[in-house]
């Protein structure tokens, strides 16, 4: 029996890994007894994956690229902007195309109405601090980054930032708070992504994993 | 002042690493291996020549005369310097293993540490096939992870050879792009590479994947119109190695084969190595050459998460030497004594 961990982003991300590991014959188990476990197991319900222990640990989106890289587990499912954003040395192997928003600049109602309008030295909020850098690097736009755990749409609204970075999905959240997205800097879908090293030992789980006819 | 990335480790850890370096040094010894011992700080060219990926990651010093210097990265390249420069007066193949430390401005991903400890050998004079080199080579890899009763562990192998080919078959700039997404893992995008240059097949694939490493030999072969004959003979060895062809070696040092051995549970490569038939020439000197180095940081982190480190490191007890009323000529006699018989000693006054 081959152990397997797996890394999934806890929120809003989860039921989309949810619902790809059960197309696939792996249930997250969840019942009144586990619902507050952050590691829970996989119940096998494919008889190709029988040979397979499934451990499921619920962490932080932005942990995920950190305990695949770390090999604390050997894959993870989370957001492409995660993992670029985080510079992880990991393996990218499958696009789950769920999860889909888009990574934008956003500014408040009209300050701002593209890219060419934002002056050097701009602050700006974010929790993507590495793409963000590196998007305004390219342009040769001197800026202030400001790192943010969340809620980043309050920055504009108390002076702290003129600008956000910022995932948008329904674009909902911007609207309520008087923001709007002026560019999109990549869309963004959830990943799988594995450890470098022990992808070598986990091929084969992989390999039924991206098989079109395993179907659970 | 903190200093990152350094510590002084204490004698509970030193233990620890002087066993493992210990059961390394012996193999090497069965084998002939002669031990060197390297300057720590370097020319920076020996730096810059032989591996430019290392610059920003190399601490470079002014001395008094104003000449920069560096702290060595890596042991093979100072190493290359003086053995080139007293070629003269020694004799070929030369076989060396080191046991120091390298020093990098910037850590791994993974572990911050800027001293890094490494057991390593050198096979110096010796062409791929000439005297079975390659084949000790990768052989003491393996019978190194032995050494320590490691099980689930593998050998990564590939070959130059197999970047080399996709590089003179495909436009510059499309190896070039397809080596870099191999190199920081984007199989996805390198998927889509495939689409319109089949031959890229040869490093990943879903059917590449599916094979063993006998069938992905062939496999590559067939798409590269190459052939890799030496690994076939490789992989014979053991069936801990495994052929990697998404393995992406630096192609500015090696020249032959690449390998890193890694182990189930271990999120990191704790041993890398290859062959570097030019590097010698960079210095002056035309000598193939292969060798691997050990990350012993990384090889006792391994054995700690398998207990496997405390039956290698146990520490002998002393027999204790009471002081009452005894002259210290009467117990340093009674220590000869207990010396002869093997045992250790620790005067106390209880």
């Amino acid at each position: 029996m081959q152990q397997i961990k797996i890394a999934l982003s806890k929120g809003g991300l989860l039921q989309g890994a949810v619902d790809f590991f059960k197309s696939k014959g792996i249930e997250l188990e969840d019942n009144e007894s586990t619902k507050r476990k952050l590691i829970r197991r996989g119940i096998i319900h494919n008889e190709e994956l029988k040979d397979y222990e499934i451990q499921f640990l619920l962490v932080r989106g932005h942990d995920v690229p950190v305990y695949v890289e770390h090999g604390a587990a050997d894959f993870g499912i989370v957001g492409l902007d995660v993992v670029l954003d985080s510079q992880a040395k990991v393996h990218q192997l499958m696009d789950l195309k769920y999860g889909a928003c888009d990574l934008c600049v956003c500014s408040i109602n009209g300050k701002y109405k593209n890219i060419a309008e934002i002056p050097s030295y701009a602050r700006i909020a974010t929790t993507f601090p590495n793409l963000s850098k590196e998007f305004f690097t390219k342009r040769g736009l001197e800026v202030e980054i400001i790192k943010l755990y969340g809620s980043v749409e309050l920055a504009p609204l108390t002076d702290l930032t003129d600008i956000i970075i910022d995932l948008v999905a329904t674009g909902k959240t911007l609207k309520e708070n008087g923001l709007e997205p002026i560019h999109t800097i990549m869309h963004c879908t959830s990943h799988l992504i594995a450890n470098r090293s022990s992808f070598e030992f986990t091929k084969d789980f992989f390999n039924k994993l991206n098989q079109e006819s395993l179907v659970g | 002042m903190v200093f990152r990335g350094l510590k002084t480790w204490l004698p509970s850890d030193v233990r620890k690493q002087l066993a493992v370096k210990a059961k390394l040094i012996d193999l090497y010894e069965q084998w002939s291996y002669e031990p060197i011992v390297v300057q720590s700080l370097v020319d920076i060219d020996v730096i810059n020549k032989a591996n430019k990926k290392f610059t920003d990651k190399t601490f470079t010093f002014l001395d008094k005369d104003g000449e920069m210097i560096a702290l060595r990265t890596e042991l093979t390249q100072p190493i290359a310097k003086s053995i080139a420069g007293r070629s003269q007066e020694l004799e070929f193949p030369l076989k060396l293993y080191y046991d120091a430390s390298v020093f990098r401005y910037k850590g791994s991903p993974t572990d911050e540490s800027r001293e890094i400890q490494q057991v390593g050998i050198e096979y110096i004079g010796a062409k791929a096939t000439e005297n079975y080199s390659d084949s000790e080579v990768l052989q003491l890899l393996i019978d190194s992870a032995k050494q320590f009763s490691l099980e689930n562990f593998q050998i990564s192998l590939t070959d130059t050879k197999i970047w080399e080919a996709i590089f003179e078959k495909l436009p510059k700039e499309i190896a070039e792009k397809a080596y870099n997404l191999a190199l920081n893992g984007d199989f996805l995008n390198f998927t889509k590479l495939t689409e319109t240059n089949e031959i890229l097949k040869a490093i990943y694939s879903p059917e590449l994947l599916r094979l063993n490493s006998k069938e992905q030999l062939e496999y590559i072969e067939k798409l590269l119109n190459i052939e890799l004959n030496e690994l076939k003979s490789l992989v014979q060895i053991s069936t801990k190695i495994q052929i990697v062809p998404y393995q992406c070696p630096d192609l500015d040092l090696y020249t032959g084969i690449h390998f890193k051995l890694i182990v189930r549970g271990q999120g990191i490569h704790i041993a890398m190595g290859g062959r570097y038939d030019n590097l010698y020439a960079s210095f002056g000197e035309d000598l193939p050459a292969i060798g691997f180095a050990f990350y012993i940081p990384r090889l006792i982190s391994a054995l700690a998460n398998l207990d496997l480190l405390e039956k290698i490191s146990t520490k002998e007890s002393s027999i204790e030497l009471k002081n009452k009323s005894q002259s210290w000529g009467e117990i340093y006699q009674e220590a000869q004594n207990q010396f002869k018989d093997g045992n250790k000693v620790l005067i106390c006054n209880k």
